[in-house]
């Protein structure tokens, strides 16, 4: 199989911006893409998007001038974007296509005043149901199993703040004490609004292609839904999910969680990034509460996760938010993640975690390990 | 509530007590609560009919935002039902303390919106 490198990324800024439209989203990520790799010729591109309209993908190709190349858009909930640039990478090593443009947009903000209203033909979403209350659940249920305080939930929150404030495309950024993130508005308990990812728009693109000398590598990429979920299941949801993909990229490239310098996970959730984490094998089950809580996962951290900011910090437009990811570590590996940038970093990895469907461990998970 | 025009995908009642209605897997055990053409965990088609009255608590929150047509605050519950299915539950008398998880509940019935409701 051809092996496989990111030519270039491109994103927009992050945040609520009803004045943009998905396309004005799509074409500031796909024109710096565009500029980094240092060329437009692609052919094909695969688009992730979740709440996007029929054609978003070709109308927000249109106004980037890039169009008569097949173009494919896939959904996988939160994992949209991650999923597409999987495809991409997929199609590149078959040999399917030489340059592949990858690409996630969300546009919210003009559809959602409040939190995102859930799918009415799911069992769990026509019951009143959104995703906080799963993460809640998951949080609660957790707490009771493994031991966890509030202040190491919030502990989350805090650090992936403070990393958004090094990064000027962020959404939600500063210093909050572990205190204003507990005592903000209740969402679902034990959540808070300040451990929820906001709502957002955003693009975020990556051009790919064969290996070439000097770019960002493709070490390992993995991709699959949930199995089924419910009573018996040993885990908290999603934890056995993202456990099974983050294996199979380890396998397939030898490493392990020690050789990966930096992560960018999903949290959605303050209890989400605890949960991932001890999926992913940084941490043993049960500790990702004391482990966030030490420092351990900063930027000057012994593994740093989200110098980026995070879901929380950086924002969260759902089918953007997986090549977000696959950007900041992509200029993280090329040290050019000023503000935030992680001292060295060789390898970094990407875990996107999508879900929703009654009854499952997930939509989908995908998880991407990267080298400079 | 649900659209008139698209199937309710919400667990289904009946009876006295009231019990929720789904499917057993007779290969390997997996219970659901919705309509399955085979076993979503080991794809048999060996599917017997089952109800459940009765379960515990797995997890439980309160919501505090309006989500849909619900009024907050209001508290879900996943229930673990007996030999059955986990499901997404309202929980009755939802202004109090939280039940501890574990603690046993029974099916209560649909409520207003629809939904499955619970009760210690």
């Amino acid at each position: 199989m051809t092996g496989v490198s990111v030519y270039g990324v491109g994103t927009s800024d992050y945040g609520k911006q009803p004045h943009l439209s998905a396309p004005d989203l799509a074409h500031r990520a796909v024109l710096e893409a565009i500029g980094d790799a240092g060329t437009d010729d692609v052919d094909a591109v695969f688009v992730g998007t979740v709440f996007g309209a029929s054609g978003i993908a070709q109308r927000a190709l249109e106004t980037a001038g890039v169009l008569g190349v097949p173009i494919v858009t896939v959904e996988n909930a939160c994992a949209s974007g991650t999923t597409a640039f999987h495809e991409g990478v997929a199609a590149v090593q078959a040999g399917r296509y030489e340059r592949v443009l990858a690409l996630g947009i969300e546009q919210m903000s003009t559809l959602f005043s409040g939190p995102i209203v859930p799918e009415a033909t799911d069992a769990e979403g026509a019951s009143g149901f959104a995703m906080p209350a799963m993460y809640a659940m998951s949080a609660a249920r957790y707490a009771q199993d493994h031991g966890l305080t509030p202040e190491q939930l919030a502990s989350v929150a805090v650090k992936n703040y403070r990393n958004a404030a090094g990064n000027p495309r962020a959404q939600r950024k500063g210093v909050f004490t572990r205190d204003q993130i507990l005592t903000s508005r209740p969402i679902a308990d034990p959540l808070t609004v300040l451990q929820c990812s906001p709502i957002s728009d955003g693009a975020a693109a990556a051009i790919i292609g064969p290996s070439r000398i000097g770019d960002v590598r493709v070490l390992g990429t993995s991709l699959r839904a949930g199995a089924a979920w419910g009573a018996g299941s040993e885990h908290v949801w999603g934890f056995d999910l993202i456990r099974g993909v983050a294996q199979e990229v380890y396998e397939a490239t030898g490493l392990g969680p020690q050789d990966v310098d930096l992560f960018e996970v999903h949290d959605a959730f303050t209890i989400g990034e605890i949960v991932t984490i001890e999926a992913l094998g940084l941490t043993g089950l049960g500790r990702g509460g004391a482990f966030t809580a030490s420092g351990a996962t900063a930027i000057d951290g012994a593994l740093p996760v989200n110098p980026s900011g995070g879901l929380l910090g950086r924002g969260h437009p759902l089918g953007a938010t997986g090549l977000a990811q696959i950007a900041e570590v992509v200029n993280q590996l090329r040290g050019r993640a000023e503000g935030r940038q992680v001292v060295g970093a060789r390898r970094g990895l990407v875990e996107t975690m999508g879900g929703g469907a009654a009854g499952t461990d997930g939509n989908a998970c995908v998880v991407v390990m990267l080298a400079s | 509530m649900m659209p008139d025009d698209i199937p309710d995908p919400r667990p289904a009642v009946a009876g006295d007590p009231p019990a929720v209605l789904g499917q057993k897997c007779a290969d390997c055990g997996h219970a659901t609560a919705r309509r399955v053409a085979r076993c979503p965990r080991c794809a048999s088609q060996h599917l017997n009919e089952d109800s459940w009255t009765e379960g515990t608590v797995w997890s439980t929150t309160l919501v505090h935002i309006p989500v849909g047509d619900r009024v907050p605050p209001y508290r879900l519950t996943y229930v673990d039902l007996a030999d059955g299915p986990r499901v997404l539950a309202h929980q009755r008398h939802s202004g109090g303390p939280a039940p501890a998880l574990g603690l046993s509940v029974h099916v209560v019935g649909i409520n207003a919106n629809g939904d499955l409701e619970v009760s210690a």
